[in-house]
């Protein structure tokens, strides 16, 4: 199974902790973590599974910290799509 | 003024709009020679974009002692005792401007300024904005509004629209000790929301200016005797959502209200304003309206 995006948005980033994320087809504004947000521009790009995002993500972090990222993104994908913003997809 | 208000011929300015006024109700009459005495008059019968009578509408209900608030000479709220009747005219003046003035983006706040730069105060009721207006108003301070902060969609401005504060139960003593320069009109007691009165609030000589004033900062109040009186700066995207929390009409404007929230907040700073003590929350205002703000 892979994640995909479910929406456009426009993001209003100002570097803080949180961004506010518009989308654009809802009218939907949201207010997410830049942790999520990274997330989202990941999959942006491209479809991507769980545990290949994980990887993409530890990629820039220290190892200690890689067990909390393998918990964190499945639950931020999970808020992502009651949001609407993400979708599983085959 | 009793017999234009009486025959339905009062037009009254209030910033960008006219009211039409009807009513034969005493309180309301005394509530506007008091709250509104220094208010332009626009042409009688003239145009008015909202038309508000507040009267009983039959002899059954004078009776009673009930009246009705009528928008366009249609019923909005129901009956309710006449003896609150001043303060559903308030409230019917100010859902007039909530629900129709859809040219501006509308947030629920108060606004106030100093010179020629306004702070808009967002809240929920009861958060304490009311309060502190009052006070910024007692204290040299113009209210734009107690209610509204009108934003000309992508501008950074808000339009005056000044009415009477409104005042909830213990607000009302604690204003009226602030200060001996507070006028009030009819207390309207045992509404849904407690007793209310309205303070007048025109008291500054640039009150019924119109142009419109840059904002140069959003702060959100709250009352609170129990958590430490503090001034902090609020994070930009968490001060944009709630400030469209606090919109009436920030989705109705889809993709423009998004834009509009982005040039506001980015020409401003946001600050959580924690008070109990009103001479301190007023020092604190002027300071970050001098750029002199410690956080």
């Amino acid at each position: 199974m892979k994640w995909q995006i479910h929406a456009n948005w426009e993001v209003y980033d100002r570097g803080e902790e949180s961004v506010v994320l518009y989308d654009t087809a809802s009218g939907d504004t949201h207010l997410i973590s830049a942790f999520a947000y990274h997330l989202l521009s990941a999959l942006a790009a491209r479809p991507l599974g769980t545990q290949e995002l994980v990887e993409s993500l530890s990629a820039n972090i220290d190892n200690a910290d890689a067990p909390e990222l393998a918990t964190a993104v499945p639950d931020i994908l999970k808020q992502l799509a009651e949001l609407d913003l993400v979708s599983a997809t085959d | 003024m009793q017999g234009l208000l009486a025959r339905g011929q009062l037009r009254l300015r209030v910033g960008p709009y006219t009211y039409s006024m009807q009513s034969r109700v005493p309180l309301v009459l005394e509530g506007l020679r008091t709250l509104y005495a220094d208010y332009f008059l626009a042409p009688e019968n003239g145009f008015a974009d909202y038309g508000v009578t507040l009267d009983s509408p039959g002899p059954l209900s004078r009776l009673q002692r009930k009246v009705e608030f009528l928008f366009d000479h249609k019923a909005t709220f129901g009956l309710v005792p006449t003896r609150q009747a001043y303060a559903y005219l308030e409230w019917g003046m100010n859902w007039c401007v909530s629900v129709h003035a859809n040219e501006y983006l509308k947030l629920h706040a108060a606004v106030v300024a100093r010179g020629d730069r306004a702070i808009v105060m967002p809240g929920v009721p009861g958060a304490g904005k009311s309060t502190l207006c009052a006070a910024l108003g007692l204290s040299g301070w113009r209210v734009l509004s107690d209610e509204h902060a009108l934003v000309p969609t992508e501008s950074t401005t808000v339009v005056p629209v000044c009415r009477p504060v409104s005042l909830k139960n213990q607000s009302i003593q604690v204003i009226r000790a602030f200060s001996s320069k507070a006028v009030f009109g009819p207390a309207s007691e045992d509404t849904h929301k407690g007793t209310v009165a309205h303070m007048k609030a025109d008291l500054h000589p640039d009150s019924h200016r119109l142009d419109p004033l840059p904002v140069t900062a959003m702060v959100f109040p709250r009352y609170s005797t129990a958590d430490k009186q503090m001034l902090t700066r609020r994070s930009r995207s968490k001060s944009f959502v709630l400030a469209a929390y606090h919109s009436f009409n920030y989705s109705l404007f889809a993709a423009a209200g998004y834009h509009s929230m982005v040039n506001l907040i980015d020409a401003i700073e946001c600050y959580d304003l924690v008070y109990h003590d009103l001479d301190w929350a007023i020092k604190s205002v002027e300071q970050l309206h001098a750029g002199q703000a410690k956080v």
